[in-house]
């Protein structure tokens, strides 16, 4: 694919300073069980091509599907035309130091290779694993679902980058509703998409989990709802990976401090000045850009813009050091960023975009971090997440959460949330979990920009302990 | 360039000669071509264009069914290869499949065409406007053009067909203080004066929010919520509030309105109305809905979308809702408050433009989070005080609907769908503004 992309690229015409056309193609298979029957199959498959061009300072990039020398032609042409139109209101004048020549090849690192899956074999482990969770009385609705994508993403330019990079990726779920009276809970695995194969789909291991999560959604229908109070909280990496996503990954987004997103996704309430200065979080806390995680959902070897991937950390010791912003981003605004900038497929152009965002392990077990707790809740599995436009004050809610009382777990809670202002909240991080509670987590629908971008993300994430969070449950 | 219903007549001839006699195959196509502008500080931050078509094959053999979706382009060679390579898959594929005890036979519901044309501008004319009125503003925002179709057809002989030419520029502009409004200028006749009458009106806005920012504690506020405000808490209907499949589930979020235990306000009327014109009445089974159908009436559940997957599984009589059974095209009442006696009605409380990421606190009770965003006021004794600093609500349907509202104002405004995740969506809402009191704020 690289050799026919390189022959198309040399068979252009065009007086453009740069060009780069960026292949892909991705196929995912979305396959659906319920209660203990078959339930959705769809496949998709995207392929077309971007092509960008360089003009006097001014990229355009211009989407096609005809694949065809014919087809690329036309958009070439076209994207120098819209070039020539924006020149006279460009932002930012760029060169060609913002599209390096590297060139290399990535592979998700995979166990068992998707392909050796049989629809009907995917289907049949759904389907067992929805009679599994079902089978209480209580239970109104099981399902479970498994999204496996293929992606290959190709690029070439006239400067000479060639690269290739192949990613298999699975998001998967298990549900169950539980219903008594007017009572109606619902607890799952929690949305999980990883780089892995068919491993994923381990019937064995996935029964445990679906027993479990139909027996806890039984039991949070007599549970007692989330007490309202400011107390200590614990949360799992299923629920802290979206709250460093927010509140962590989102206002450290250098488009968005320097402002292409406010008509959008929003600003920042993280302004220049702060990098190198502003105390984000406790001492305990160190965030990382980290690409190279084997098996996590956004690990790459390039971005869009053919910049080789990295681990950094952004966040060191509380102290905010560097920003989310790809190369284009750290030339506008002379800040410190990482390899981001990505594209959610062949239709839209790059920009600055979360990747793997980490918080680093640190020292404790969750039983020291159970037993350090006088009075306090754990809360597991995210259900819900909203925040302002600057990144400041949030409130999430959990699937499940339990009463921590002299230092032991003491009960279950249902229908928990919790509220907050960003950096307050990180300042009050008093424990960090160790190796042993770091799980990767992703998920493959990070919504942002105009025209709007869904992207895959990743986070691994021990347990972490805040003070003093005020908690509240349901109802009203 | 060929027209896109050229290359979906085509594609669509040559699979349906392709099926052996136990195969039905349903289509759904959507095709695009648009160019976009996105602007910061009133320059180019980045402009692109696509051309781009779906096709999506259904393929139905019993009581079993799969489908796939490829991408399309102008390319005859490259989509027939396509159209045929996806079609033996499926015919391979489906076969292997358990049977589907809820699917409900694919059936011919007719043949429709609507071809709404406009004139669009072209980029140099939206970029010359920037430049030569907008340098002094600090506009951030996206322009975008271009006719975007959608068609559904099956092998029994259905076929619709829907187009829509339209362009929308939707943009906030932000003061010295960094305080913002939002605006839209969309339609399908551009015309560079409107364009600059709806930024002028924004820019009168935009004055008071360069006052001094009132910071407000936590508590409950009288409010007016102005359409546009309006409009996303109607947005979370469409998480299953009117589902007869998600409440038979437990998964609704009215379920105490739909289980009859609990009402909304007699002021309160809900209609799915397709006069809007912004989407078309097929579903993706080219099933055709209702040009009206009242949801909720005078605070009362009066119907729920039924698709006919749900109504298959549940003994229901289906409505021809689409798969996800949400609101299409919704449309709230009016009521009596007239423009001019909102500041004097409202009187001391919250003025708020619009709102800004709305999640569930509570689903299956209606309870509903969210932040102010965008030309949000603080008014005493019906006037104007000055912008406020961004607080959070958390507040239930059933109050926002219900027990807290007031009243209605006697205008309505439109919000034409302006998302674009993989492709320019259709559809749109309307409504009225709001006056509720007691609105809960919690951060
Ligand atoms: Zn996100």
């Amino acid at each position: 694919m690289t050799f026919s992309l390189t022959r198309a690229l040399d068979k252009l015409s065009h007086d453009a300073d740069w060009v780069g056309i960026r292949h892909y193609r991705e196929q995912t298979a979305f396959r659906m069980a319920r209660n203990g029957q078959v339930g959705r199959n769809t496949t998709q498959t995207q392929d077309g091509m971007m092509v960008e061009v360089l003009k006097d300072g001014q990229f355009a990039y211009v989407g096609t599907s005809d694949l065809s020398q014919a087809g690329l032609q036309a958009a070439c042409d076209q994207a120098l035309s819209l070039c020539r139109a924006a020149t006279r209101l460009n932002l930012f004048p760029f060169d060609t130091s913002v599209r390096p020549n590297e060139s290399g090849e990535y592979v998700s690192p995979v166990d068992q290779p998707l392909d050796e899956l049989s629809p009907r074999e995917i289907q049949a482990r759904l389907i067992e694993l929805t009679t599994r969770l079902k089978a209480h009385e209580r239970i109104i609705e099981a399902s479970a679902w498994a999204m496996l994508t293929q992606t290959r993403i190709a690029f070439a330019s006239t400067g000479g980058a060639r690269w290739v990079q192949d990613f298999s990726i699975v998001t998967r779920d298990l549900i169950a509703t539980a219903k008594r009276d007017t009572e109606i809970q619902r607890r799952s695995l929690g949305m999980q998409g990883r780089q892995w194969g068919a491993e994923s789909l381990e019937l064995d291991t996935l029964l445990i989990e679906a027993d479990r999560i139909r027996e806890q959604a039984v039991e949070l229908l007599s549970a007692a709802e989330c007490p309202t109070e400011t107390t200590d909280l614990i949360l799992m990496p299923d629920q802290l990976y979206l709250q460093v996503h927010e509140s962590i990954g989102h206002p450290l987004e250098l488009d968005r401090i320097l402002g292409d997103e406010r008509n959008y996704a929003g600003w920042s309430f993280v302004s220049p000045e702060d990098f190198g200065r502003l105390r984000f979080g406790s001492e305990l806390l160190n965030v990382s850009f980290d690409p190279t995680l084997p098996g996590e959902m956004a690990s790459y070897a390039f971005d869009d813009n053919g910049v080789r991937a990295n681990k950094a950390l952004l966040i060191e010791q509380g102290i905010l050091k560097r920003g989310i912003g790809g190369i284009e981003s750290q030339t506008r605004s002379g800040l410190p960023g990482v390899s981001c900038a990505r594209s959610a497929s062949w239709n839209r152009p790059p920009l600055d975009r979360m990747a793997n965002i980490n918080i680093e392990p640190g020292e404790s077990s969750l039983a020291d971090i159970i037993a350090a707790t006088e009075r306090g809740i754990l809360m597991h599995t995210n259900r819900s997440w909203s925040i302002d436009d600057y990144r400041n004050k949030f409130q999430f809610g959990c699937e499940y959460a339990q009463l921590i009382e002299d230092g032991t777990l003491t009960g279950t809670l249902r229908n928990p949330n919790y509220r907050g202002a960003t950096v307050p909240f990180w300042n009050s991080l008093t424990h960090v979990g160790n190796a042993d509670t770091f799980e990767a987590w992703g998920s493959p629908y990070c919504g942002k920009a105009e025209p709007n971008q869904a992207i895959r993300v990743g986070h691994a994430i021990p347990v972490c302990k805040f003070r003093g969070i005020e908690v509240f449950g349901g109802a009203q | 360039m060929t027209p896109w219903e050229e290359v979906f007549d085509e594609v669509a001839e040559l699979a349906f000669s392709r099926l052996g006699s136990d195969e039905v195959l349903n289509l759904n196509f959507c095709a695009e071509d648009t160019r976009f502008l996105r602007f910061n500080r009133s320059r180019v931050r980045q402009v692109s264009a696509v051309a781009q078509a779906t096709l999506e094959l259904e393929l139905v053999i019993g009581q079993k069914h799969e489908s796939h979706t490829i991408n399309l382009s102008r390319n005859s060679a490259l989509n027939r290869a396509a159209v045929l390579d996806t079609l033996g898959t499926l015919q391979a594929v489906v076969p292997t499949l358990p049977d589907d005890p809820y699917v409900s036979a694919l059936e011919h519901h007719g043949t429709s065409r609507v071809v709404n044309t406009g004139q669009l501008p072209a980029p140099e004319d939206v970029l010359a406007f920037v430049a030569a009125e907008l340098q002094d503003i600090d506009l951030a925002g996206l322009f975008m053009a271009g006719p975007v179709h959608r068609a559904n057809a099956n092998s029994l002989g259905q076929r619709h067909w829907f187009s829509a030419s339209s362009f929308v520029f939707d943009y906030s502009l932000y003061s010295a203080r960094q305080k913002a409004v939002k605006g839209a200028y969309g339609g399908a006749d551009f015309d560079p004066a409107t364009l600059r009458a709806v930024i002028g009106d924004s820019l009168q806005a935009l004055e008071v929010m360069d006052r001094e920012r009132k910071v407000l504690a936590p508590g409950k506020y009288r409010c007016y919520l102005a359409p546009a405000a309006v409009h996303e808490i109607m947005g979370m209907l469409n998480w299953h509030a009117l589902s007869a499949g998600a409440h038979r589930r437990g998964e609704c979020s009215l379920t105490e309105l739909v289980d009859g235990t609990r009402m909304l306000s007699p002021k309160f009327t809900l209609d799915e109305d397709y006069s809007l014109g912004l989407s078309p009445r097929f579903n993706e089974r080219g099933e055709v809905f209702a040009e009206k159908l009242p949801l909720i009436v005078d605070g009362r559940l009066e119907n729920l979308f039924v698709s006919s997957q749900t109504a298959k599984e549940y003994g229901l009589p289906s409505n021809f809702a689409s798969e996800d059974e949400a609101p299409r095209s919704p449309v709230i009442a009016t009521g009596t408050l007239a423009r001019q006696d909102i500041l004097s009605e409202l009187d001391t409380g919250l003025y708020l433009s619009n709102l800004h990421y709305l999640n569930w606190s509570d689903k299956t009770r209606g309870r509903v989070t969210g932040m102010t965003r965008f030309g949000c006021l603080w008014v005493e004794n019906g006037e104007v005080v000055g912008p406020i600093a961004d607080l959070r609500f958390d507040e239930t349907l059933y109050h926002l609907f219900g027990t807290g509202l007031l009243e209605l104002t006697d205008f309505t405004e439109s919000h034409v769908e302006v998302m674009t995740y993989d492709q320019r969506h259709v559809g749109g809402k309307r409504a009225p503004g709001m006056l509720v009191q007691d609105m809960s704020f919690t951060l």
